[in-house]
């Protein structure tokens, strides 16, 4: 049996969602797929593909907001409409993750870009520029 | 002998003739005739043997010391000139001694010159080196300083916002960063 290259799984599951396909069916033949080829460690590499694709080609992009603090539903909704406009999709997943080690801010990380405006990372830049 | 004894014969009787007048004066002519005649006779061996081997044997002598005469102004001369050599070699040794040493003199200031210089050269190198390890020395000291600065800063940093920044502070911060 021939083996799908993962770029070439990847390209066809976002060509199947974007087709309107189920998100459950489309994962199932993936799976299968890398599960007949023994390729099953590469499943979180392909989801990465996949939302890269989609988020490239402007159909959805997967955004991930970690916080110091939870976030109120009004400053989720500005974020998501600032990365809606930036990444020109037409749809925003949001995950949510909370990380007090961060002091303040935010990091929001998109399958092609990461915004960091945390803090902790302007305090690291600082640490860095002093020493 | 037989011409001596004819010769006598012939002798005495001119001797009578002649004794008449001789004999006056004492004088024994048969006697005189006889010594002269020996006399010659000896004269003539002597001429024969001995004269013309002295006189060559003189002649001989007087060569060898006209020779050793020659030979002893050849070798004055000979000594004469192997003492001008000699002078002269003496006086190129002393003028290549006096160069030698001048060399040498020329070369042992040469050598402590270069001596002189190679070690004022090693110690400003000495005193370069140290100056500069007590440079890196600085600097390090200087960062290490710097580093421990900014950790204390950081750390006094992070307490002061987990003191001050509340949530709605924080949330005003998010919104000015995602407007720029």
């Amino acid at each position: 049996m021939r083996r799908v290259s993962r770029r070439n799984l990847a390209q066809y599951a976002a060509q199947a969602l974007q087709e309107g396909a189920p998100t459950k069916e489309v994962a199932a033949s993936i799976v299968a797929e890398l599960v007949a080829s023994k390729r099953l460690l590469e499943a979180e590499l392909l989801v990465r593909d996949v939302a890269e694709i989609l988020e490239t080609n402007g159909k959805l992009a997967s955004i991930t907001i970690e916080s110091a603090r939870p976030l109120s539903q009004q400053l989720q909704d500005e974020i998501t409409a600032s990365m809606k406009q930036s990444l020109a999709v037409q749809e925003v997943e949001v995950e949510l993750v909370t990380n007090p080690a961060l002091l303040g801010g935010a990091i929001i990380t998109s399958a092609t870009t990461q915004r960091d405006i945390s803090i902790q990372s302007r305090l690291r830049q600082l640490k860095t520029a002093l020493k | 002998m037989l011409t001596v004894q004819l010769f006598i014969g012939a002798s005495e009787e001119t001797s009578k003739e002649a004794a008449g007048g001789l004999s006056a004066l004492g004088l024994d002519v048969k006697l005189f005739l006889f010594q002269f005649i020996t006399f010659v006779i000896v004269l003539l061996i002597l001429k024969k043997f001995v004269f013309t081997k002295l006189v060559a044997t003189l002649e001989h002598r007087r060569e060898t010391l006209e020779k050793s005469l020659d030979q002893a102004k050849e070798t004055q001369q000979a000594l004469k000139s192997a003492e001008a050599e000699a002078a002269k070699l003496l006086s190129s040794a002393r003028s290549q001694a006096d160069g030698l040493l001048s060399d040498a003199s020329k070369q042992a200031q040469e050598l402590m010159s270069e001596a002189e210089k190679k070690g004022s050269e090693k110690a400003e190198r000495i005193v370069a080196e140290a100056k500069e390890q007590l440079s890196h020395e600085r600097d390090a000291l200087r960062h290490e300083l710097r580093a421990e600065l900014a950790e204390l800063v950081i750390v006094a940093t992070e307490k002061v916002i987990n003191e001050k920044l509340d949530s709605n502070k924080d949330e005003t911060l998010i919104k000015e960063a995602i407007k720029v």
